[in-house]
């Protein structure tokens, strides 16, 4: 039996999932010949769950127990402002967790995100193993370009909660960029353009040959369909609001019949000039009932989400930038992700690189094939086929005196790297030293994200700035930060202690780990029928 | 283990006799053209333009036409190994589990390590010189690059060596990151005392090979491009004269071929491109990518009848009123090419109906179901616009 290796597109809306056969990628279907599967968890009152189109079709009837959108909150903060932007707009209802996380509560228990990431990963896992008739383990998967470290290192916990060893943890872009060039022996610049869900991401790429170099990347991790969604629902319910007096939103199923309606009609849009929402009884007033009847236009899509595809732009031209490129240095502009389907998006595309984008890549399947190429590359028994460059996408730091913030690792190096920082003692005999680390643009620290704390702790006893304790920092493949340090004087490992992350502590992941183990044989007749 | 792997060997072009270059094939003799004196496997297979394993094979060829030889790489596994590696490869035998490694792998390794702890700046780090080309440094960095990734090694349990492996892998890249930079390699040029001797220009030996090197790539995608236009497979071959007149652009013969194969190249690519459309309206009727793919074939092959229908059709299923007048041109002319075909004909009555001419859309509906007297769609427009 042949090792396989899933790639894994774990997409903020929908995912998707496809391997290697013989040297061709191959994207796995599931009953029905559905090739991507909503990203969407739902939760009955018998304590089971359902994941996939059943969980997304019975959204309307159980809007607070239906988790869609998780991967716009894994490894955020709780207190972060994407995160207090969706406990706003969220059906279900968001909590702190202890680790200042969020949990979603569900009939009074608490999950964190990456136990609802990890249902999904399940589901595919179950899916694969029923297309390839043989057990999976392994699988690559993938993430937005412009996730962080405690986001990737929430999607990898995810992926172990669930069963899967996660080879690497990929950029979303990267993984288009290897679908669209893998054994094609080109010498070409590409811009990834990739507009899913969730997430904006663009990455400038240089291939040569079998090497793909990633020169810069650029994104927004809030930015993406469900937004261009959100606007059609405003829209949408002002008008309502307007004409009935009656407030749309504040109704869960009226909210959830109307999101559905706009995702619909919006898709539509990409081919129709103009569409009709209607939604009989969407609302009762005074024992009247009220029917929802409008036609939306293409233009009028087009104005209300004008500003979101600028935003794209204006980042694209940051990212270019950063590359050291002009536009016309592009050979090839691939669109990647959903929402590219949009015909204004392909216009403002076409518009800002002067050229039109290749046609040879699949919006929603490229990404999860180049993570099986990947995948089957890591694994190959032969010499590397590939040569895989990518980038971190953030500067990497410390919190220095005055809370400013002091790059080791400048973005858009290449990773793995390292670098390391040499510490000392500022009063005589100080046992330990508390260092921030974090990720981001700013020069000062509080701007930043926080990665977390470390503690040098058990510093021999000595004057002040005698010690010398050197702290390496480390981004790995996956683009995961570690961190180990050394006393120069001595030559010792340096214990450090990790405190104060968003991260979810190693007994919580192993405790997950052992409930999914566990159930897993009493359950997987039973979910795989709910397919 | 072959005598052809691991960076210890370089296979080096032969020069004997002409006798023996002349049975040479194209392919080989474009390789044995860049082999010059002597390369390591994974270098050419970097360099050349078919598979790693086409690569090899070739090679294996050209040794046995004596053509080319393997030499073991001057002063590498034939000299004695340092002090440092000897000594850490002496600690290694304590730690049977590091040894999933093999030891050439650990050797390259080590001794890597070592020459880059030692260097004083970035050129020596890429292996390269102050004068080393632009051009030149990317191969170099690319090649040093893929040995020392540490996804290279990401099946081995690597102990200690994964550190020295990773450090290895970042000083490459930061190397090539400052040299990259044009004004920090400048200032490290003035450092290293440089500043008076002409900037980087690429040594005279290397131009030269690289240009005859040129050449001869350029006359092997020229060849291949005649076959392929003997088999009819005009895109390939179109792709193969641009790639010989972008390598020589001296050569009008090139140039020639080039221009007169586009014509064809063009066709078979408006054909190819609405096949691929018909497939596609099979799958979902009709929509925007189908009208851009009706529009690219148009404009490869402006009097393809298929693709101006199809751009028609799309017209006027989206309802683009305002370009039904532009369809309604196109299905004139298909209709005068094809007079024996329905499609046309009812196209055209629906763009008439759009421009709200009744009449002229009644009269093509008639004709339609002359032809075909079991079309609906004709049916229905007649039952619509009769008086």
């Amino acid at each position: 039996m042949r090792e396989i290796v899933l790639g894994i597109d774990l997409g903020t809306t929908y995912s998707c999932v496809a391997i290697m056969e013989a040297d061709t990628p191959r994207v796995l279907e599931q009953k029905g010949g559905y090739r991507t599967l909503p990203s969407v968890v739902a939760f009955n009152p018998e304590g089971s769950h359902m994941v996939g189109h059943i969980a997304k079709r019975q959204a309307v009837t159980n809007a607070e127990n239906t988790i869609y959108c998780a991967k716009r909150l894994i490894g955020r903060n709780f207190e972060s402002p994407e995160v207090q932007r969706a406990v706003g707009s969220v059906p279900y209802k968001l909590v702190q967790g202890p680790n200042r996380d969020p949990r979603i509560q569900v009939f009074g228990k608490n999950f964190p995100i990456q136990e609802i990431s990890a249902l999904i990963l399940k589901q595919i896992k179950a899916i694969a193993e029923e297309a390839m008739h043989q057990p999976v383990e392994k699988a690559v998967i993938t993430v937005p370009a412009y996730f962080s470290d405690g986001q990737r290192q929430a999607t990898k916990d995810a992926g172990t909660i669930a069963g899967l060893e996660v080879l690497r943890i990929v950029n979303e872009p990267t993984a288009a960029a290897l679908a669209f060039g893998f054994k094609k022996r080109m010498n070409k610049k590409i811009a990834v353009y990739d507009l899913g869900g969730g997430t904006f991401d663009i990455s400038i790429l240089e291939i040569t040959q079998d090497a793909f170099e990633v020169l810069a990347t650029a994104g927004n991790t809030y930015l993406g369909g469900e937004d261009f969604d959100d606007r059609v629902i405003q829209h949408i319910a002002g008008i309502f609001q307007k004409e009935q007096g009656f407030d749309l939103k504040s109704e869960k199923m009226a909210l959830q019949r109307l999101k559905d309606a706009s995702e619909a009609a919006k898709c539509q849009l990409s081919t129709l000039l103009e569409t009709e929402i209607n939604l009989p009884f969407v609302a009762t007033m005074n024992g009247e009932s009220k029917h929802l009847r409008t036609v939306l236009h293409r233009l009028d899509l087009e104005r209300l989400t004008e500003d979101l595809i600028e935003e794209t732009i204006k980042i694209c031209n940051d990212a270019i930038e950063m590359a050291g490129l002009k536009t016309s240095d592009i050979d090839d502009v691939i669109l990647v992700g959903g929402m590219t389907r949009m015909p204004k998006v392909q216009e403002k595309v076409k518009e800002f690189f002067g050229k039109v984008p290749a046609k040879n890549v699949h919006p929603d399947e490229a990404v999860a094939i180049g993570a099986a190429i990947l995948g089957s590359t890591l694994m190959a028994e032969t010499s590397q086929p590939l040569l895989l460059l990518d980038v971190t996408p953030f500067n990497l730091g410390i919190r220095t005196a005055g809370g400013l913030f002091s790059t080791l690792i400048p973005k858009n190096s290449t990773i793995p790297t390292q670098a390391s920082h040499i510490f000392t003692t500022v009063s005589d005999n100080q046992r330990a030293v508390k260092i921030q680390v974090l990720q981001g643009d700013s020069h000062l620290a509080s701007e930043n994200v926080l990665l977390g704390e470390f503690s040098l702790t058990d510093i021999p006893p000595a004057k002040a700035g005698e010690p010398e304790i050197e702290v390496s920092f480390t981004i790995d493949s996956n683009g995961i930060v570690q961190a180990s340090a050394r006393d120069l004087k001595t030559q010792r490992e340096q214990s450090i202690v990790v405190e104060a992350t968003s991260a979810m502590s190693d007994r919580e992941k192993e405790e997950l780990v052992q409930k999914y183990q566990a159930n897993r044989e009493g359950l997987a007749a039973k979910e795989s029928s709910g397919l | 283990m072959t005598s052809d792997s691991g960076p210890a060997r370089k296979i080096r072009a032969k020069v004997t006799d002409n006798q023996n270059l002349s049975n040479l094939s194209a392919e080989e003799g474009f390789l044995w053209s860049r082999l010059g004196d002597g390369l390591p496997l994974h270098e050419v297979v970097l360099i050349s333009p078919f598979s790693a394993e086409e690569t090899a094979k070739r090679l294996q060829d050209l040794v046995k036409k004596g053509a080319a030889e393997w030499i073991e790489a001057p002063g590498e596994p034939a000299a004695p190994l340092s002090e440092f590696v000897a000594r850490e490869l002496a600690a290694d035998e304590a730690h049977p589990e590091w040894k999933t490694l093999n030891r050439a792998m650990r050797i390259e390794i080590l001794q890597k390590f070592e020459s880059i702890e030692a260097a004083t700046n970035p050129y020596e780090i890429l292996e390269a010189t102050p004068r080393t080309s632009e051009q030149e440094m990317k191969r170099l960095y690319l090649s040093l690059s893929k040995r020392f990734h540490p996804d290279r090694f990401f099946k081995f349990s690597m102990g200690p060596y994964k550190q020295k492996l990773d450090s290895i892998f970042t000083r490459i890249q930061k190397a090539h990151a400052t040299l990259k930079n044009s004004h920090e390699r400048e200032a490290i040029n003035r450092k290293l005392n440089l500043q008076n001797r002409p900037k980087a220009p690429p040594t005279i030996p290397k131009t030269l090979s690289q240009e005859v090197q040129k050449i001869g790539k350029a006359e092997h995608h020229f060849k291949q491009g005649l076959e392929q236009e003997k088999a009819r497979d005009y895109m390939a071959a179109y792709n193969s004269y641009v790639l010989a007149v972008q390598l020589n652009a001296n050569r009008e013969q090139y140039q020639k071929a080039m221009n007169d194969v586009r014509p064809y190249m063009l066709k078979e690519k408006a054909k190819q491109i609405i096949e691929k459309a018909h497939v596609k309206v099979q799958l979902a009727g009709s929509g925007q990518d189908i009208l851009q793919m009706a529009e690219d074939a148009m404009r490869c092959d402006p009097d393809l009848t298929d693709a101006q229908l199809l751009w028609a059709k799309q017209i006027v299923e989206l309802k683009m009123v305002d370009k039904v007048r532009d369809a309604k041109e196109r299905l004139l002319r298909a209709k005068a090419k094809l007079p024996k075909d329905p499609e046309p004909r009812y196209l055209l009555a629906r763009c008439h109906l759009f421009l709200g001419d009744d009449d002229a859309a009644l009269r093509e509906a008639e004709e339609v179901l002359k032809i075909q007297p079991s079309h609906g769609g004709a049916r229905r427009i007649v039952d619509k616009t009769k008086p």
